[in-house]
Parts: structure tokens; C-alpha cells; sequence
């Protein structure tokens, strides 16, 4: 079975780009949220076995949005989607249980292998 | 990028960084024209931030390269106030054109070309970014050192568990090399402790860290470790060596006793960067330990009367000078932390002025002095506002054209200083020009027009009550509402924003010469000296910097202090004839006494007499604002005369004395105000 996907940025550019990647590679995206709100939402009725969070968007952001699907479900694997210099919303991630971190731009390599590696922790 | 249609993700890219860049305009404009504020600059991050991470990902380097710098310094301008300048505002201006340009070349399918231009930009807020940032760690030494103790003790925990020393190198990720250290070392954290680090402070360490070690003591086995490193950990290099390892000296260049006790190099910080919020609540407790303190001294005299031969109260009562000189130096302590030069709002200006000179075709140089006088924070933010009204003014109305100068036989270009300076308990911020200067007459005839004066109080005022009319609202001297400085915004609101903030406009001016206008400010807002006195039951509190002398005023000199001029009540006080106000009446509390005290008090040369039944005496107080309850369409109304509340020794309230709003109601409408209200 494939693993299901969320994932979570306010640029439609950035989802279409990371859906595009994850479904060559088979994963199954079952919601795409363009904020922390919906993003929380999605979480709770959706339920996939990862989330890819950008951290910068407007109404909740990424941090928050984590924080609070991690409150809701401690087992939950959130992959932090970052641009280069936000190394203080990383480290604040990491402490709050999220599982890796992705670098904007990204290789497709390195989007799967870390995927694949949270999934399989 | 295989699979995707590129075209299309192209068009989503350029719809949205139109949209981007739009939002990005409108910020800085509104950069300059406010300055920094913090919503707009994390608006304007965000929007560079999605435009970095989509350019960088359709391969758009010289985007990606250029918002990432515009990033840097707006986050450079979130984490230290205060540095937003001209050059920064133009360097945003000027990267956004470039943007916009890249944009278009990306649109026309254009190729990549090496760009002079992107480089100069890259380089300049290089340049800002680096300046002042923390120095970088030059120490090449990637060594733990653990001393002979050290390693003894580690030994001894060996015994029972592991000691892991694991090394780590990373050749493929590149970016954000930091965040994976600390992504290792919070999942190790979790199966052990981890002793010692290099660099040291792994988990505050930012940017490129191509290698790094720890050191750590743990139940699990290698491969255990190995495995909790894996799970974070792509294709990167690291290596675990048990003690005895290190022991054998197979670890290498990595790990070094150190034979006597090795002291890190502590590092001496001359600055902390502290969240205001935190100060604000540090002021907001100084101030209820003042108030505390004011309590005690007024328990204290309670007791000295009391209790001669107590021990324990004597005791106290040598406690609490030391109390009173403690709160006080904390007070002026935490004064100062939040003490701010002026200079960082002067540094605004040059632009501004550049902007408005060009829009009005005016030659104008503007010169600064003072601008290491320092203000309160708070009053400083506030003040900018006004002080862009008046310099915009300066070169609307002041300063006349290159023309018409020379004809004046005045140089051509126009001067306009901002000066600060501080006397005794004020600064003072001044708007000097060397422009037409302002025509008593003229004010005037436009009062009159305006029908702020009547005729005869037109006769009676001097240039200077004249020129004060400036500040009336509904006075505005131009004849053409430009968007300069015809915006409805009149010197009516300078003035009011500076009354807000306790603080006066002077205007001084002299035709053919220039104009100049200061704003008065008390150094602080927070605690101010007062004098406490009493009337019809009730304690209220005058700033000492308004009462030039107290008089006692009984049966005997009664006749010889208080005249009667055409109806009204006067005092002569040192050769002047001043107004008495008698305070029962002027809150309507009731009908007067002959006996008490008169407040000799005034406000810029005006002076007023205020009659009260008695003095208490002088005191530290904390001003508490009635913003909330008083005002238009407030609870309580316009209340003339009340400027705040304060808490007494004994934790009642008492009302804090306006003497300029006492003043201005009396000149207005006699000697007693019409309450709007009957509440307070």
C-alpha cells in the first residue's frame, strides 16, 4: 500500500512541484492544505502517514500547525519544508517532535530518501 | 524536473511572483513611509521567502540568490530595530526592479546572462548583513579537549554504560548544514547524554558546520546509536569510537587531553538583545515597587512618632532609606535600559527630505545635531509621526524656491536641522528652517477668517500667542491642498500627538528668516516628581517641572496676594499678574475657601495660580493613564485639567493635575469647565 501523503505550503506552485514528485514515485497524496489551519484540519480528518510542512504561510504557520497535529496525534511524522536561513523555526520544529527537515529548492533524491526514511523510523 | 509539464508550472511561477512582487512594492513603501514595522517587514519576508524557495526550485538562480539576500537583511531589521535606513530602503527598491526584470526575462524565455548588476546588489547587503553580525568562529581546532578529571570521570561512568566519542562529516547536504547537527544530537539526546560537543555550543550553532563531534554516555550499543543516527541522517559520513578507542589513540586528530584544567574561552558579550516586552514588564514592577516604596516612607513616619524605644522599628526604619535609594537607582536603571538616541529616527529623514524636495522643487540640505540624545523608547516611536509633519512642512511651506532665495539674497539651497538636546528634565527635538518664516499678520487675518479669534482677541495677542495659532485646529495657511502637506492632517494633530505624550510645541519665527519649532518632551513618562495637594477631601498630584513656588495664603495676607481685576481673581507674583483658578470651582466640588495654598504653576511662559486647601508635599509618583476611561466618547468624557491618576502611599487614587489643560480651558470658557460628563 501506498503511503499517504499531506502535504502543507501556501504556494500552489510549491504543492503542484512536491505532488508531481511524490506521485512519480507512488506515494498517494490524499490532501494538500495551504495554510497551518487547513493544514490541521486535513491532518485530523485525513490522517496520512506523513506530512511535508512548509513553515512560512500566512493565517497559522508551519510551526504552529505542527505543534498543534503533534498535540493531537504524538505519533505523527512532520517533515519540515524550509528555505534556507529559518534554522530558529527548524530547531523549534526538531524540539517539538518533528521528524526531519527538507531544504527549499530540493532534489527529488533527497524529498524521497528522507520520506522514505521517516516513514520506515 | 522529469514528469512535469514545465510550461505550465512556468506560468503558475510568473502569476505568482507578479503577485509576490506587488505585495513586496506596497511593503516597502510602506517601510519608508512608516518605518520599521514588524507586521509589514513579516509580510514582505514571507513574500521573498515563497518567491526564493519557487525561483530555486525552477532553477531561476539569480532570483533565488537575490530574495534570499532581501531576506537576510528583513530578518536582519526583525532581530535589531532600529537599523532600517535610506540605504536599505533603496537597495529594496532597487533589488525589486531588478526582480521585476528577471521576471520578464524568464517570461520572454530569455537565457541567464552573467548580471554585473545582481552581483553589485548581492554584494551591497552583503555588506549590511555582515555588519555588526556576531563574529564568526575562526578556530579551525575541530578537537573536544577533555581534561585528565574529565576523562578520569569518564571512565568511571564506562564502567556501568557507554562512552561514545562520534564524528560526523557531511559531503552531500550542503544547506542548513547546522540543522542537521541539530537534528542528530536532539535524537541522541533522547538515548543518552551527551558530555561535551564540538563546536562547542552545537545546538546554538547556525549556518555551514561541514563537521562536528560528540561526545556521549549512553545504555544503548553501537549499533543502536548507529541506527538513531541513520533514521536522521542521509547518506553522511560519521564514525563511533568507544574509549578505548580514544585510549588508543585511534579517534586521531579529533579528541585531546588536556593535561591541567583547560578553561573554554569564555565569550565576554559588551550587549544582549532583550525583547522590549520584557523591559516594558521590568518598568511596569520598578514602578509597582515604587509605589510600594512611596508607601513604606509614608508607613515609616507613622512609626518614627509611635515608637521611640522599639528596637524591631528602628530597625525598619533604617531599612527603608536603603529601600528608597534601591528603588530609585532601579528605577533609573531600567530608565535607561529602555533609553533610545534620537539619531535613530533622524537617520530616517535624509530620504524623506530627498523625496519631498523633489516633489516641491526645492533645494534643501538638511543637517543634524544631537543625535546621540537619548529618549524613551516609547516616546521616540511616538514622536516620529509628528516630526515627519513638521519636517514636510518645513520644505512645503518654509523653504521657498532656488528662485525666490536668490532674489531674498539668501544662498540658493535651503537649510532644515533637526537638532536634540536635553534641558534638565526635557529633550527637546527641533525642526529649524531658513525658509519665509511665518507672518503674525498673516495668521491672523486667516484666524479671523477661519473665525478661530474674534477682532478684539486679535488686538490683544501678541506674535506669540499668534504664531501659536498654528496649532488651532482648523488653521491651515496654504493656499493649495497638495498631497504634501494638505492631507487633513494639520499641525492641530502634531500637537495634540505631542500633548499625548506629555510633551509641548513652540513656535518661534521670524519673517524673511526661518522658523523654528521644538518639541518639549519630558525624559520619561512613567514616574515623575509631583507635589500632592488636597482639595474638598480629595488628593491630587502637579508634575513639580510646572509649579514654580508654593504660597500660604491666610487671613493675614489674604487682602494683600489675591486682587480682583475687572471681576476675575488675580495674583501679582513676581511682578506679574496671574490668573487664580480656585480648584474646588474649576471641578465644580463646591464653593471656596479663603485660606489654603496658591500652586504658582505655568506652562511656557503662561502662568496660573491655582488655589488649594493644603499641601501634602513632594513625592515619587507613577503615572497611570485614564486613556481608557477618559476622552471623547469615552466613559467619563473630555475631563480638562486631568492628565492621568497615580496611586498614593496608601494605595488610593489620586488625580494627576494638566496645567496646560487647566490653562487652556480657562482662557477658553473662564474659570470653570463645563463637565461633559458627570462621572469621575
Amino acid at each position: 500500500m501506498s503511503a499517504k501523503v499531506l502535504v502543507v505550503d501556501d504556494a500552489s506552485f510549491m504543492r503542484l512541484n512536491l505532488k508531481n514528485i511524490l506521485e512519480s514515485e507512488g506515494f498517494e497524496i490524499i490532501g494538500e492544505g495551504t495554510n497551518g489551519q487547513e493544514a490541521v484540519q486535513l491532518y485530523q480528518a485525513e490522517k496520512p502517514d506523513v506530512v511535508t510542512m512548509d513553515i512560512t504561510m500566512p493565517e497559522m504557520d508551519g510551526l504552529a500547525a505542527m505543534e498543534e497535529i503533534m498535540e493531537m496525534d504524538p505519533q505523527a511524522k512532520v517533515i519540515m519544508v524550509s528555505a534556507m536561513g529559518q534554522e530558529t523555526y527548524i530547531k523549534k520544529a526538531i524540539m517539538s517532535g518533528a521528524k526531519n527537515f527538507i531544504v527549499k529548492p530540493f532534489k527529488k533524491e533527497k524529498i524521497i530518501e528522507t520520506l522514505n526514511k521517516v516513514l520506515a523510523s | 524536473m522529469e514528469n512535469i509539464d514545465f510550461e505550465k508550472f512556468k506560468k503558475l511561477f510568473l502569476q505568482e511572483a507578479d503577485e509576490q512582487l506587488e505585495i513586496m512594492e506596497k511593503a516597502v513603501m510602506q517601510l519608508e513611509e512608516n518605518g520599521e514595522e514588524r507586521e509589514i517587514i513579516d509580510e514582505f519576508f514571507r513574500m521573498a521567502h515563497s518567491l526564493k524557495g519557487s525561483a530555486g526550485s525552477m532553477g531561476y538562480t539569480p532570483i533565488a540568490n537575490l530574495t534570499h539576500e532581501m531576506e537576510n537583511v528583513l530578518d536582519k531589521l526583525r532581530n535589531s530595530p532600529g537599523i532600517l535606513s535610506d540605504d536599505i530602503i533603496d537597495l529594496l527598491f532597487i533589488s525589486l526592479d531588478t526582480l521585476k526584470h528577471l521576471r520578464e526575462n524568464v517570461e520572454k524565455g530569455l537565457p541567464e546572462t552573467e548580471n554585473p548588476e545582481i552581483d553589485h546588489l548581492l554584494q551591497r547587503f552583503g555588506e549590511i548583513t555582515s555588519k555588526d553580525s556576531e563574529k564568526k568562529e575562526t578556530d579551525i581546532d575541530k578537537k573536544i579537549y577533555l581534561t585528565s578529571q574529565e576523562l578520569k570521570n569518564l571512565k568511571e561512568k564506562n564502567q556501568e554504560k557507554n562512552v561514545f566519542f562520534i564524528c560526523f562529516e557531511l559531503i552531500h547536504q550542503k544547506e542548513m548544514q547546522s540543522m542537521v547537527a541539530f537534528l542528530v544530537l536532539n535524537n541522541l539526546k533522547d538515548e543518552g547524554e551527551i558530555i561535551k560537543t564540538y563546536p562547542p555550543h552545537l545546538d546554538e550553532v547556525e549556518g555551514d558546520l561541514p563537521f562536528f563531534s560528540m561526545l556521549i554516555c549512553t545504555e544503548k550499543q553501537t549499533d543502536e546509536i548507529s541506527r538513531v543516527i541513520g533514521q536522521s541522517l542521509e547518506n553522511e559520513e560519521f564514525k563511533i569510537y568507544t574509549l578505548e578507542d580514544i585510549e588508543n589513540g585511534k579517534s586521531g586528530e579529533y579528541f585531546q587531553e588536556v593535561k591541567e584544567s583547560f578553561s573554554q574561552r569564555g565569550e565576554s558579550r559588551e550587549s544582549i538583545r532583550v525583547d522590549i516586552e520584557k523591559v516594558d514588564q521590568l518598568m511596569k514592577l520598578v514602578g509597582e515597587l515604587v509605589i510600594d516604596k512611596e508607601r513604606l516612607l509614608e508607613i515609616s513616619k507613622g512609626i518614627k512618632a509611635n515608637s521611640r524605644d522599639n528596637l524591631e522599628a528602628q530597625a525598619l526604619l533604617q531599612t527603608i532609606p536603603h529601600v528608597d535609594f534601591i528603588a530609585t537607582e532601579l528605577h533609573e536603571s531600567v530608565m535607561d535600559i529602555r533609553m533610545y538616541p534620537v539619531g535613530s529616527i533622524f537617520k530616517r529623514f535624509p530620504r524623506l527630505v530627498r523625496d519631498i524636495s523633489r516633489q516641491t522643487g526645492k533645494d534643501v540640505k538638511l543637517k543634524f545635531s544631537g543625535e546621540d540624545t537619548e529618549l524613551d523608547r516609547t516616546i521616540l516611536q511616538e514622536v516620529f509621526d509628528p516630526l515627519v509633519h513638521l519636517v514636510r512642512n518645513a520644505i512645503d511651506h518654509g523653504i521657498e524656491t532656488p528662485d525666490r532665495r536668490e532674489k531674498e539674497g539668501k544662498p540658493s539651497q535651503g537649510l532644515l536641522a533637526l537638532n536634540a538636546w536635553q534641558e534638565e528634565n526635557n529633550i527637546i527635538i527641533e525642526v529649524k528652517d531658513d525658509g519665509a518664516g511665518v507672518d503674525p499678520e498673516k495668521i491672523k487675518s486667516r484666524a479671523l477668517e477661519k473665525g478661530l479669534i474674534t477682532a478684539k482677541e486679535g488686538e490683544e495677542m501678541d506674535s506669540e500667542s499668534l504664531l501659536e495659532l498654528i496649532l488651532e485646529p482648523g488653521f491651515s495657511t496654504s493656499e493649495t491642498v497638495n498631497d504634501l502637506s494638505g492631507r487633513g492632517v494639520g499641525m492641530d494633530v502634531v500637537r495634540t500627538n505631542i500633548e499625548k505624550l506629555d510633551g509641548e510645541v513652540e513656535i518661534t519665527s521670524q519673517p524673511g528668516e526661518g522658523t523654528s519649532i521644538k518639541i518639549v518632551l519630558p525624559l520619561t513618562l512613567a514616574i515623575v516628581q509631583a507635589l500632592m495637594v488636597r482639595e474638598k477631601g480629595n488628593d491630587y498630584a502637579i508634575p513639580l517641572s510646572a509649579i514654580f513656588e508654593t504660597i500660604l495664603v491666610n487671613k493675614n495676607n489674604r487682602r494683600e496676594v489675591i486682587k480682583t481685576v475687572k471681576s476675575r481673581e488675580v495674583v501679582t507674583w513676581r511682578e506679574q499678574v496671574i490668573p487664580l483658578i480656585r480648584l474646588g470651582e474649576f471641578f465644580q466640588l463646591g464653593n471656596s475657601h479663603e485660606e489654603g495654598f496658591l500652586i504658582i504653576g505655568g506652562v511656557k511662559g503662561r502662568m496660573v495660580a491655582i488655589m488649594v486647601e493644603g499641601v501634602i508635599g513632594e513625592q515619587e509618583i507613577v503615572v497611570k493613564s485614564l486613556g481608557d476611561f477618559m476622552g471623547k466618547d469615552k466613559l467619563f468624557g473630555e475631563i480638562p485639567g486631568i492628565s492621568g491618576a497615580t496611586i498614593k502611599g496608601n494605595g488610593e487614587v489620586a488625580l494627576i493635575l494638566d496645567i496646560q489643560g487647566i490653562l487652556k480651558s480657562f482662557k477658553k470658557g473662564g474659570d470653570s469647565v463645563e463637565r461633559q460628563s458627570t462621572g469621575c
